[in-house]
């Protein structure tokens, strides 16, 4: 019998912000959770600790919200053709950064300091919040567990069912994207690349 | 001690689309040290991995600062929490 009271007692809170964070929906958000609840119910038997509970449970989380996105995405392009687009066109500019033989052609521009003004990190950090959310969602989901819920990359792997060397490929698409992207919302990029 | 220094030219013969790779690797794990080594001397005379390891650092760590955020704000609604475990005892039930 899987434990859904005690989850929700110590886990409630950070699934409903990690969920309503990312879906800014009330509705949205309980429909997920429920859904986390609902897999992790019958995904109990096997879960075998190999992450904490607590992992476990957000990373249930972490591939319903990609779902839910996967969706909203293929309603608003009416066809899969939305969610592959955005991933083909960040990929063409990573690799338009570089020669044939992989040297640098348009190296990344100078982003100043190392840590910025107050100023600037939070209008860095807001623009990175508004990239995050635009990455792929199997890409967002990696993003969210790796980086932003710190958990160590072993761990992610189990959570997301995918090899290591699927999750290191993932993330370097998924930063290479979100340098790009944070580079040119914050005007810092030399010209444009398009 | 081979191995370590075979690593090193390793990673100084590769294109530096490669070395943005193992940068971002090396935010997941740590790499073998002659590999990690040979980005440290790599990144003394290329401007370009510098910046853009400098840059996925930066941006990892504010990302971190997000994920912090979690740990305080709005908890869940007792209505939303009654509903959850209305619907998990009627699935217990149909199983």
């Amino acid at each position: 019998m899987a434990p859904v009271e005690r989850w929700l007692t110590e886990h409630g809170d950070l699934l409903w912000r990690f969920v309503l964070g990312r879906t800014r929906s009330r509705e949205v958000a309980e429909e997920v959770v429920q859904e986390t609840i609902l897999a992790a119910m019958q995904g109990y038997a096997n879960f075998a600790g190999g992450s904490s509970e607590r992992t476990w449970l957000l990373g249930i989380a972490a591939h319903k919200i990609a779902d839910h996105f996967r969706a909203e995405r293929r309603r608003a392009a009416g066809s899969d053709a939305g969610n592959t687009q955005p991933r083909d066109a960040d990929n063409a500019k990573f690799h338009a950064m570089f020669t044939a033989k992989g040297m640098w052609l348009k190296p990344p521009s100078d982003w100043g300091v190392d840590a910025g003004s107050t100023t600037e990190n939070a209008e860095m950090l807001a623009a990175l919040r508004r990239c995050i959310e635009a990455l792929p969602p199997s890409q967002a989901e990696a993003v969210w567990l790796r980086d932003l819920l710190n958990i160590p990359a072993g761990e992610v792997c189990k959570a997301m069912g995918i090899s290591p060397t699927n999750l290191w490929s993932r993330m370097h698409r998924a930063r290479a994207a979100l340098r790009a992207c944070v580079e040119k919302s914050m005007g810092i990029s030399k010209e444009d690349t398009r | 001690m081979i191995g370590f220094v075979r690593d090193v030219f390793r990673v100084l013969g590769m294109p530096c689309r490669e070395h943005t790779a193992l940068f971002s690797k090396q935010l997941d794990e740590p790499l073998p040290p002659g590999i990690a080594a040979g980005l440290r001397i790599h990144i003394l005379y290329c401007g370009g991995c510098k910046k853009f390891r400098a840059q996925i650092r930066r941006l990892r760590d504010l990302a971190g600062t997000i994920g912090q955020d979690l740990d305080s704000g709005e908890a869940m609604p007792q209505a939303v929490r009654g509903r959850v475990l209305r619907r998990a005892a009627d699935q217990s039930k149909k199983n």
